[in-house]
């Protein structure tokens, strides 16, 4: 239903016939790529007279992945970097997919891990190619030449020429079927400090996010959505909206109402006039309470097994001493800082979208679905996002979906600018859900663990994702992640699940399944040890394989953290341990009492994440994992009343902010192994580091996130 | 209504009431400025009125008048210049979206004192979230700045 276009529709007259030409591309993106027909070797590396343009497939949201992936090329091409400029990928899943995701998409810390032999065999490919046309040109051999910082040089004859120079002619030369890359030794950028590309329009407000992108002729939408989950419009009055000046048409889509302005302000005002009676027959209307009930409930009782190794019933029943603990974490909202937005400019037969485009294969086929097309009448202009932790990497496309709704009640032609509010964006759900765990640990006479049962209560992610079989016998194996495979021997170990059904929608966040799993397992490794009276460290030596890679970690934080050294009765340490994406982290927090309340002073931190590609980009990564981290061990949360989110922005959504902030003292370990992930690994064990500080401190069990109660 | 923003007094067409951030944005293309949540608690829309560093999402555009606004875009000078070359050299933003906020920020503090301290850090940046976690650096990278400025060129 729409309501105003009739009237209103006068109002963009003319104007489709004008974008045509006054349409402009953008800067980034496919459309500028192919303008200049350069030497392209491969779907990653374009090479034109003026510089050398590196195609990421990654979205750039502040991982600093766009510099890591250009290092890799410009290593491999011996390319002078301040040459190097890189552009984003279109949507083409055959040349950019995602190897562990099967499709082209950015998520799970695997852009680098994925990328890493694919780029040093495109670099070193279109190096070749570059030689060999040099060679050709200077007629001497192909092995006599080399390439320095972007100069092609032959030392015999004197001869040297900018690596561009050869663009045109190196299109000539066949791309070798078997490219070498480089000796690690050999690396010059590989494993340096450099700088991230994208901070001078950074520092300047002149990076353009989607929030910032125009078009002639756009036009601004916001949405008011329903309060509940599940809920629909039931009727809805749109003459005050309407009478807004600014305002151009209200349109009632399947997420709610959207209005529609001249201005994102006047949008937002018309929104305030709505007057909406929704229908909340279907929607969610537990409140918290309710379901911390319920989920309590479920924790009691047998679920679907994940896993069972040994016979943990039987090592129960007969064990000397078992210890139970039950441990709960809230929903979280992403909050990232550039709220959802999405830019769609539809035509009859086609449709243009630009926005911080996390899964560009996806996104494509709900959008194409939306519209009735074929997926490649839909182009896809990825912008950089100003963060995500998840949250862009929506399984249904639905903010995208949603803007794609929107400009189906708008003449063809007419772009629109959809923009989420922070009030939108934090009760809007897709929240990281709320967990309860129970484990049970059978201990042995000598005070040795035989093994646990972990029972996790956590709804379903995977039944989101519209892929077949994703979820088998009751096991969504994202609520598991890291739960199923803990790093310790447990010669008997089971993990249950219940998937119990809540009308909150719930999405991956920075480090998902672990981000519940890993603080429910290392509190209670500290509770066995409290229990046992060992010592947390010694304990998880005891436990881990002697083969580990978590031994060396621990070496580091024990010592630089001061571990076996006294300390103040004010103060203590905790310590956890997490694996995400190849990565393995320890974290040691230290926590000081300060008259009533406490505070987390210090973070000592090890990752072992293989090889580090810039050590400056993984330690930003590391640094902020902690942060994100803490900000929800120490308040995130989100809450409902009868099914209403009671949190609905900064004032409420408490975030960390630079008065809250530990130092950091972080010790990467070198590696000759392939580079793994760290935009999550820094994540799921802050929480259970800064609970087991506490616990240790206050001598009291710590089992509920957040930890605000026993923080100032 | 008249506006000077970044030394041009521009006219608008906008409501007096209409926060001077969706002026800038919108009316003016001035989109270093951000939104991040519309009730001053996150400090990505601010910018120096008279320089002093002013929440623009709740700030009407008519209560400005003609006194002189500056934005990320317009935001220069030995303080403005020593910030952005530190957050440069200590590699500050990862996303971006807050650091127009928090340079902003950061120059007006430099421009008020000095060499800053770690209290005074936090009380000038407090209202500034960064969610990528970049505090660290952002406290790094103002020291390096006020160093940098007591130093003899």
């Amino acid at each position: 239903m729409t309501t105003g276009e009739i009237d209103r529709r006068g109002l963009f007259k003319g104007v489709g016939a004008a974008l045509v030409i006054g349409f402009a591309l953008p800067v980034r993106g496919a459309a500028a790529l192919a303008a200049a027909e350069p030497f392209a070797p491969n779907a990653f590396i374009r090479i034109s007279p003026t510089g050398i343009t590196i195609v990421s497939k990654h979205l750039e949201m502040g991982q600093g992945i766009e510099t890591g992936l250009a290092m890799v090329v410009a290593e491999e091409l011996d390319a002078n970097w301040t040459r190097i400029k890189v552009a984003a990928a279109p949507v083409n899943p055959q040349h950019y997919a995602n190897p562990v995701m099967h499709d082209q998409g950015t998520g799970g810390s695997n852009s680098m891990m994925g990328s890493y032999a694919e780029l040093r065999d495109a670099g070193a490919a279109a190096r070749a190619m570059i030689v060999q046309a040099a060679a050709l040109q200077w007629d001497v051999p192909a092995a006599e030449i080399g390439i320095e910082r972007g100069v092609v040089r032959h030392v015999a004859s004197g001869k040297k020429a900018r690596l561009e120079t050869f663009a045109q002619a190196a299109g000539a030369i066949p791309a070798p079927s078997k490219p070498v890359p480089k000796a690690a030794s050999d690396f010059r950028l590989v494993g340096q400090n450099v700088h991230r590309l994208d901070t001078p329009g950074k520092i300047r407000g002149a990076t353009i996010f989607t929030a910032d992108f125009d078009l002639p002729n756009m036009v601004r939408a916001v949405v008011r959505r329903p309060p509940r989950f599940g809920a629909r419009v039931g009727s809805f009055d749109a003459a005050a909206a309407l009478a807004t000046p600014g305002v151009l048409q209200v349109v009632q889509i399947p997420t709610g109402i959207a209005v529609v302005a001249r201005t994102h302000w006047a949008a937002l005002q018309g929104r305030e006039s709505l007057q909406i009676a929704w229908d909340d027959r279907d929607a969610e209307q537990r409140g918290s309470e309710e379901l911390d009930v319920a989920f309590r409930a479920l924790a009691q009782r047998p679920g679907s097994v994940a896993r069972a190794q040994g016979d943990i019933a039987s090592a129960l029943a007969a064990a000397p001493t078992t210890i139970t603990a039950e441990y709960g974490a809230p929903y979280l909202a992403h909050a990232m800082m550039e709220p959802l937005n999405c830019v769609v400019r539809r035509e009859d037969r086609s449709c243009e979208l630009w926005y911080g485009c996390q899964f560009p294969g996806g996104d494509r086929r709900h959008v194409a679905a939306a519209l009735n097309l074929p997926p490649d009448r839909v182009t896809i202009h990825t912008l950089p996002a100003g963060g995500s932790f998840g949250r862009r990497g929506s399984f249904t496309a639905d903010f995208v979906v949603e803007a794609v709704e929107i400009a189906k009640a708008l003449p063809p032609g007419i772009p629109v600018s959809v923009q989420w509010t922070r009030e939108d964006d934090i009760t809007g759900g897709c929240y990281r859900p709320m967990s309860r765990h129970r484990l049970d640990a059978a201990v042995d006479a000598d005070g040795r663990l035989r093994g646990w049962r972990h029972r996790i209560v956590v709804q379903s992610i995977a039944e989101t994702i519209p892929i077949p079989g994703l979820v088998k016998n009751g096991i969504d194996p994202i609520s598991i992640r890291n739960a199923i495979d803990p790093p310790y021997d447990l010669p008997d170990m089971a993990l249950e699940l219940h998937s119990p059904k809540v009308g909150v929608t719930v999405m991956p966040w920075r480090s998902v399944g672990s981000s519940y799993n890993v603080f429910a397992m290392e509190c209670f490794v500290d509770l066995i040890a409290r229990r046992t009276k060992q010592d947390p460290l010694a304990l998880r030596r005891l436990m881990l394989p002697a083969k580990s890679r978590f031994h060396a970690l621990l070496a580091v934080v024990a010592e630089r953290s001061g571990w076996h050294r006294p300390r103040p009765a004010d103060r203590a340490l905790g310590l956890a341990i997490s694996t995400w994406a190849g990565s393995y982290v320890a974290h040691v927090a230290e926590v000081r009492r300060i008259g009533e309340g406490y505070r987390v002073e210090r973070f000592t931190t090890a990752v072992d994440c293989g090889r580090v590609i810039n050590p400056n980009l993984v330690s930003a990564q590391i640094e902020g994992g902690i942060m994100f981290g803490l900000s929800a061990a120490l308040s995130g949360e989100i809450t409902l009343d009868k099914g209403v989110p009671e949190q609905s922005n900064f004032d409420s959504y408490k975030v960390l902010r630079i008065t809250d902030v530990p130092l950091v003292d972080l010790h990467l370990t070198p590696s000759e192994e392939p580079p793994s992930g760290v935009g999550e690994i820094a994540v799921s064990a802050v929480a259970p580091a800064v609970a087991n500080a506490l616990a240790a401190l206050l001598g009291l069990p710590v089992n509920d996130l957040p930890l605000k109660g026993f923080l100032t | 209504m008249e506006i000077r923003v970044n030394g041009k007094l521009r006219s608008v067409p906008d409501d007096g009431g209409t926060p001077l951030l969706w002026v800038l944005r919108d009316t003016l293309k001035l989109t270093g400025t951000k939104f991040g949540c519309g009730i001053a608690q996150c400090g990505a829309c601010t910018v120096l009125v008279d320089g002093q560093p002013i929440r623009s999402c709740i700030t009407p555009v008519e209560s400005v008048g003609t006194s002189p606004v500056t934005t990320i875009e317009g935001l220069s000078g030995r303080e403005a210049d020593a910030i952005r070359a530190a957050w440069t050299s200590i590699d500050v933003p990862q996303c971006g979206y807050c650091q127009s906020g928090q340079i902003v920020s950061a120059t007006a503090l430099l421009s008020g004192v000095r060499n800053p301290d770690d209290p005074e850090i936090d009380s000038a940046m407090a209202g500034n979230i960064c969610r990528c976690g970049t505090y660290s650096r952002i406290r790094a990278a103002i020291k390096s700045a006020a160093a940098s400025l007591s130093t003899p060129a």
